[in-house]
């Protein structure tokens, strides 16, 4: 029982090591969300730009605003909602099979002729 | 906070438990659905665009400024939740807390502009949903996404009332970490509404 006791619990040592792993790892992943917010607000500026802007012709800020905006959902998926970390791969599943559902919807409706 | 219980929570106390797995992988299940949900709204969007009905259009009735910053308040918002789920792995309930609060307050200065907004169109430009295809393209699609914002609010402020005596622990973790999940797909409905009815409106 003693023995088994002694397999779960940490020494105060191991524990205070772990910690400063724990910290170190939370320093990090605090600047990497620190540096893809400043990024989103930087996409966010250039799009709004693009459009008031007339120097751009108007079929290439489309493109170029859609562009923007994919990024802009890939730094929400794996930066703000964690997809990159680990045990994520039925969630990742499952939103990118919507987002291939989603994707037919949306080719399927621009076409109609109204 | 008890000093003790600082180092009792496992690193990731949102799926320790098998409630939490399961809520954390259904919850990430129905932001599939609701992504399809949206793709419909905006797909009827795209092909109604410009069925204006003689009215005013797109680009005569956006303002660019007031999107910007509803869309900075959003942003911001995806933030500070970013914030609170960082305080809730380090199990820091009352910043976290402090954190969703903020969320939440943001939230609501965005409901408020888009209300502003609606009223002014409706008012100043007598553009309703009834006015044409594209008037209820226009707000079937941001009415949907102003009312999700308006459930996530009312869902954080409930969260937060209910669990705030109790402290973290295995049985709280999941329901806020999911109420961030949420905050963060809200936010990027935004950035494609902001992108593919405001930005591409004002084109033309």
């Amino acid at each position: 029982m003693a023995h088994h006791e002694g397999t779960e619990t940490l020494s105060e040592h191991d524990q205070s090591h772990l910690d400063i792993h724990h910290k170190i790892a939370h320093e990090k992943e605090f600047k990497q969300q620190i540096v893809s917010f400043a990024m989103m607000i930087f996409l966010t500026m250039i799009a709004f730009v693009a459009v008031a802007s007339d120097a751009i012709s108007d079929a290439f800020t489309v493109v170029f605003i859609m562009i923007l905006a994919g990024i802009q959902l890939v730094f929400q998926l794996y930066m703000f909602m964690h997809l990159s970390h680990k045990g994520h791969q039925y969630p990742a599943w499952g939103i990118f099979f919507g987002v291939f559902v989603a994707a037919t919807a949306v080719i399927a409706l621009m076409g109609m002729i109204w | 906070m008890k000093p003790e219980a600082m180092n009792k929570l496992p690193a990731n106390p949102e799926r320790a438990t098998l409630d939490g797995k399961n809520k954390f992988l259904g919850f990430w299940f129905f932001l599939g659905g609701e992504t399809v949900l949206f793709a419909s709204l905006f797909g009827v969007y795209l092909g109604l665009r410009n069925a204006t009905n003689g009215g005013v259009t797109a680009n005569e009735l956006f303002e660019l400024p007031l999107v910007f910053i509803a869309t900075m308040l959003l942003l911001t918002s995806s933030l500070t939740s970013v914030f609170a789920t960082m305080a809730l792995k380090t199990n820091q309930f009352k910043r976290m807390i402090g954190w969703f609060v903020v969320t939440g307050l943001l939230g609501l200065a965005f409901l408020g502009l888009e209300i502003y907004e609606f009223t002014h169109y409706v008012h100043e430009y007598e553009h309703t949903i009834r006015s044409s295809a594209w008037g209820s393209a226009f707000y079937t699609l941001v009415g949907t996404h102003g009312a999700h914002v308006f459930v996530g609010i009312s869902w954080i402020t409930l969260l937060i009332i209910r669990n705030l005596k109790r402290g973290m622990d295995l049985y709280t973790a999941p329901k806020f970490y999911l109420f961030a999940l949420y905050w963060h797909f809200i936010d990027v409905v935004w950035i494609f509404i902001f992108t593919v009815v405001y930005l591409m409106g004002k084109v033309g």
